[in-house]
């Protein structure tokens, strides 16, 4: 990955945690972050934040397109913050029109299960069942963990990309997913 | 001046004829014995001061007293003097005058012997004027009184205390009408109170009158419903409050609060709240309650002036009403959480069993490709089988518990096709053959002619419910026993007329047979699986074919099973439009029974019409073109051998009698066949065929006619005149090719010692004659095809399988052109990506179903896979609009993207014309394969035309 496509992601996130594990990335050698990498990744995947679906992707990377899970991510991001942004408004207006409501939240399962987003997809699902019901308070719940999911798979994603920048960057290869 | 009445009576003035009257009227006014009043007062002092007279009064006249209503002056603190001595009666005495004046008594004869007069206080003068009501009745008199005799009373004095007199009788008057009115609302207010309070006594409800402005709320009236219901007494009951009387401690604190707060907001209410009586036993009460301003109907009295603010409220005991509602809310209750329970116990199970599936699937591929190894001992082969077959078992109860959570759902569904019955019954006793033979169980299976060859149904599930039947038999049949299979069909009238699509109720849950069987016959097909078994008790045998049940607890124990499988079997059967019931004698054996209604057809077995998939078996069979003869009565079974080797590719001739067999083997080898006589005698044969071209095989049905034999029924030896069962001697003699050509013997076990008289047994195959058709199949392989006996038996099936899939790899699948329709552009993304590693470059996209369309018309594609749900158009939508749009040559094949499942969503890809669906997010793997028979598909037009459906799962 390479350095211009990690500023984005760092510029918004400057506390002292987050340098602080950068600090942390970069005393590791590249046998340990590899290791790391391994390991987190697997911490996600037991943890539900992504599945297998996230893994085919990886999987998917290849020469001719090294920067494939970047930019389906970054498509998801882009997508996703529109249609929350639409979403957070349809759940105010009264009254709400579920219908719509719904459409974008099939939309949403739809990207993030593309993405292995696990429990994204997960709350999502749970969001619809309330749309189903024509239940606002459940949608408005369902709303805010889907934000939160979102904003938590956003996150994990962005370290576990950090960590393979940081690999390449040291000159190491990623280890490929099984 | 003193005429015959100036005479002094000590009876005082005489009285008047009609004076009972007089009185009565007096008393009517109900001014006797009244307080005084100032407004008489007043006329009387006035009139004391104007005649300058010691005394003045307004006075009544009772029949033996004189009441003073008014008294000014010296007999004041006087309040009535007797009758007798009193002046003021003569003043009701008629008379012209308007006024009576005595100016000196002590000289007038009818008061000087007065005693008021002779004595204290000496009166000496008087003058009254009579109080003459409306009606002209004299009440009494206003009159004035001296001490002193007067020398006149002048005229006009005379007038004024008239005129004073009339003021007083006006004044009286109007107290007489004030009073009357008052006393009717009086006596009205009391009839209607107790009226009231007789009403509210009668009334079986409890009423209590509460006083909310007083502290404490005291209650302060209470009705004898009241006194029942709570069992306090009135008395018991005044000044208490309500709640800490009645209320205990399951009271509802949130019910109390919606008293209490209706109270101070001055609302009515009505609340169910749990009371409690005096003794302590609690009751419902339906307490409606409603604010009552200012007044308590009298019911109590009324302390405050008006100005109490009154709670009325009623009480009703709802007990026996609450109970059943709370009874019937308690039974709901546990019904939805048992719902809810079993509702998460369906989906669990169907979930597990589905999750324990797929690995099932791969430990039965793996353990079957190291059975297939070559390289494998003898013993590592008998472990692997065994894993196999283990994880058959294991998959096999999966499989029961997700059938049977699918049926409980209602989720079952057939899928109708149309298949060869004895395939599928071989198939199921294939599938057992191997536990019987070990279990030295003999398993044998017929069919009447009857029967179609054919039918229209769903083979995997029709052979389910028999392998189950099957399974059944052979566990719990002891060693030795028998299992028999035999079916029969009986035409029936189709159940619907062809104008009539709907269906009768009793089609409804089968699945309806494609068009194109519409004009095939329809039969009852029934299935019978008869055993020598343990048999079930009568009382058993009602409760059999519900879930979870088996015999017994010990036979749970000796018997392994989940008991779902008669459940599962029968509700199949009843799908299929028949039904499933079974006969059974504990200790002899049972017989199950299965029927369905197919529609079916009995072609010959010619080869002709044959499915794709048996064309393909026939390509790939190293038997093509071999001869087979086959000796044997004409019966099913023959029929049913004969048109199996057809299908193999065997050309086939059939001797079922001696005669025939003579003609087939040609005029050379007649003479040298000989019928067996006493001893084993073996006959050189030559087995040419009559065309010159030699049998490669000889097929030898022994089995009815040494059976028959056995059980001593006459003609069966020398062969049946209907010429079903072979006649000895032509078995004999068939059984005698076996020394020049590969002869298969198809026997029971019992037979074999009779058959070795006449065959070289070294050189036949004795199979048994439930023989299984892959059997036959896989040994006919190995004398034929010379492949090595010890290589592992390869069924049908299976190598149908293995061909299909070589086909669908041969296909140059990677020349697909393939449009992507999905509106979500992370979707579209990785799908693009997925389909590029596959080594699929011919991709186009569109988001949605119009798009779709026009991409189409601008240039073809081979394969759609269209998102089911987007905006615009859904893919349903767009999938039935490319079959109506798109011309024929042209037709992609459209593969639905859908993140539902089940079947539902299957169906209606299908009638929309859709070929397969992937369920999202779509998995590399599944997607490469469906992709891979496209492309086949895409080579092979003529059977695309035939596609109906891939199943990708």
């Amino acid at each position: 990955m390479s350095e211009k496509s990690m500023t984005p992601q760092k510029q918004g996130k400057v506390d002292g945690a987050e340098s602080k594990k950068a600090d942390v990335l970069e005393e590791k050698s590249v046998e340990e972050l590899q290791e790391y990498l391994e390991e987190f990744r697997t911490k996600l995947l037991d943890d539900g934040v992504l599945d297998e679906q996230f893994t085919q992707l990886q999987q998917l990377q290849d020469d001719s397109n090294q920067d494939f899970v970047k930019e389906v991510v970054d498509l998801f991001f882009e997508d996703s913050t529109k249609l929350l942004d639409q979403l957070s408004k349809e759940v105010k207006t009264e009254p709400i029109d579920y219908k719509q409501v719904d459409a974008h939240v099939h939309q949403f399962k739809g990207s993030s299960s593309s993405v292995g987003a696990h429990r994204v997809t997960e709350v999502c699902k749970s969001f619809r069942l309330c749309c189903d019901k024509e239940d606002a308070p459940g949608c408005k719940a369902s709303l805010e963990k889907v934000k939160q999911e979102f904003a938590l798979f956003k996150a994990k994603l962005g370290e576990l990309l950090d960590i393979e920048s940081k690999i390449i960057e040291k000159g190491g290869t990623l280890p490929m997913p099984e | 001046m003193p005429g015959p009445d100036s005479v002094y009576d000590p009876k005082g003035a005489p009285k008047l004829r009609n004076e009972d009257f007089r009185i009565n009227v007096l008393h009517s006014y109900n001014i006797l014995d009244t307080e005084p009043e100032a407004r008489f007062d007043r006329l009387t002092a006035l009139a004391a001061r104007i005649f300058k007279a010691k005394a003045s009064l307004v006075t009544l006249v009772d029949s033996e007293r004189v009441f003073f209503k008014s008294n000014t002056g010296s007999f004041e603190g006087c309040g009535e003097v007797p009758r007798s001595t009193s002046f003021c009666p003569f003043v009701t005495l008629p008379t012209s005058k308007p006024c009576l004046v005595v100016l000196d008594a002590s000289k007038d004869g009818r008061f000087h012997k007065n005693p008021l007069v002779c004595g204290e206080p000496h009166m000496r003068f008087y003058a009254g004027v009579p109080l003459e009501t409306e009606g002209g009745f004299v009440l009494g008199s206003f009159c004035i009184v001296d001490f002193e005799p007067r020398e006149s009373f002048s005229e006009e004095e005379q007038e004024m205390l008239v005129g004073l007199a009339k003021l007083a009788i006006q004044e009286i008057e109007k107290h007489n009408r004030a009073a009357e009115l008052q006393r009717l609302q009086q006596k009205k207010f009391e009839e209607d109170k107790r009226g009231l309070l007789q009403a509210i006594d009668a009334f079986s409800e409890g009423l209590v009158l509460v006083d909310v402005s007083q502290k404490g709320q005291p209650i302060v009236f209470v009705n004898e419903g009241w006194e029942k219901i709570t069992g306090y007494s009135a008395n018991e009951s005044r000044g208490q409050h309500c709640g800490s009387l009645l209320q205990g401690p399951l009271t509802s604190l949130e019910t109390t609060h919606t008293i209490t707060q209706a109270c101070k907001e001055g609302r009515p209410a009505s609340v169910e709240i749990l009371n409690y009586r005096k003794d302590g036993t609690p009751f419902w009460n339906w307490l409606r309650i409603r604010p009552v301003e200012g007044s308590n109907f009298g019911l109590s009295e009324d302390t405050r002036n008006g100005q109490g603010r009154y709670y009325f409220g009623i009480l009703s005991d709802c007990t026996r009403r609450k109970e059943k509602e709370l009874e019937l809310e308690a039974i709901r209750l546990r019904e939805l959480e048992a719902e809810a329970s079993v509702r998460a116990k369906r989906s669990f199970v169907a979930n597990i069993s589905h999750e324990l599936r797929t690995p099932m699937n791969a430990i039965l591929a793996c353990s079957q490709l190291l059975t297939d190894m070559p390289s494998l001992t003898d013993d590592q082969r008998e472990l692997s089988r065994m894993i196999q077959g283990s994880g058959q078992q294991l998959l096999r109860l999966i499989n029961d518990i997700l059938d049977f959570s699918k049926m409980d759902a209602g989720k079952m569904e057939l899928r109708c096709a149309e298949f060869n019955l004895w395939g599928c019954l071989d198939y199921c006793v294939e599938m057992l053959a191997m536990r019987c033979e070990s279990k030295g169980l003999d398993l044998s299976y017929n069919m009447d002619e009857s029967v179609p060859d054919w039918i229209w149904a769903d083979d995997v599930r029709l052979s389910q419910i028999l392998t189950n039947l099957l399974s059944n038999a052979a566990k719990f049949t002891e060693e030795g026993g028998e299992i028999e299979v035999s079916v029969s069909a009986v035409r029936r009238s189709p159940r619907r007329t062809s104008s009539d699509g709907a269906g009768a109720p009793s089609s409804a849950g089968r699945n309806s047979a494609p068009e194109n069987s519409a004009h095939l016959p329809e039969y009852e097909v029934t299935f019978a699986v008869r055993d020598t078994g343990i048999g079930i008790p009568a009382a058993f045998q009602e409760v059999l074919f519900d879930a979870f049940t088996q015999c017994d607890n010990s036979r749970t124990k000796k018997y392994e099973g989940t008991g779902l499988g008669l459940a599962i079997s029968r509700d199949l059967a009843e799908r299929m439009g028949g039904r499933m019931w079974v006969e059974s004698e504990e200790g002899k054996g049972s017989t199950f029974y299965v029927s369905i209604f197919a529609r079916g057809s009995m072609r010959e077995s010619s080869g002709v019409a044959l499915s794709p998939e048996q064309a393909v078996c026939r390509a790939a069979t190293p038997v093509t073109g071999k001869r087979a003869l086959l000796v044997g009565g004409r019966n099913t079974f023959q029929r049913m051998v004969g048109s199996m080797l057809r299908v193999w590719g065997l050309e086939v001739s059939v001797a079922a009698s001696v005669e025939e067999l003579h003609g087939l083997l040609g005029p050379a080898e007649k003479g040298r066949l000989q019928a067996p006589s006493n001893g084993r005698k073996f006959v050189r044969v030559d087995v040419g065929g009559s065309q010159g071209k030699p049998f490669d095989v000889v097929i030898v049905d022994c089995f009815d006619t040494v059976k028959r034999t056995k059980h001593g029924r006459k003609g069966a030896v020398d062969g049946g005149a209907n010429g079903r069962t072979a006649p000895a001697d032509l078995v004999a003699l068939g059984c005698q090719l076996a020394e020049r050509v590969p002869t298969f013997l198809l026997t029971s076990k019992d037979t074999k010692s009779l058959i070795s008289q006449w065959a070289d047994m070294e050189n036949a195959v004795c199979l048994s004659r439930s023989i299984r058709i892959n059997l036959l199949y896989a040994t006919l392989l190995q004398r034929l095809a010379h492949q090595d006996p010890l290589s592992p038996l390869t069924t049908p099936r299976s190598l149908l399988d293995s061909i299909a899939s070589d086909y669908a790899e041969g296909g140059d699948a990677t020349s697909l052109e393939i449009l992507v329709v999905e509106d979500n552009k992370v979707n579209q993304r990785v799908l693009n990506k997925v389909l590029k590693s596959l080594d699929y470059d011919k991709i186009r996209t569109a988001g949605n179903g119009r798009e779709v369309l026009e991409l189409l018309r601008q240039q073809p594609a081979d394969v759609v896979l269209m998102d089911v749900q987007m905006p615009e158009m859904d893919g349903l939508t767009a999938t039935t609009r490319i079959k109506a749009d798109i011309s024929d040559e042209d037709q992609p094949m459209v593969i639905a993207l859908t993140a539902d499942v089940g079947n539902d969503i299957e169906k209606e890809c299908r009638e929309a014309g859709m070929i397969s669906y992937l369920s999202k997010p779509v998995q590399k793997s599944k997607l490469e394969k469906l992709l891979a028979k496209c492309g086949y598909y895409k080579q092979h037009r003529s059977e695309r035309k035939m596609l109906k459906w891939i199943d990708a799962s």
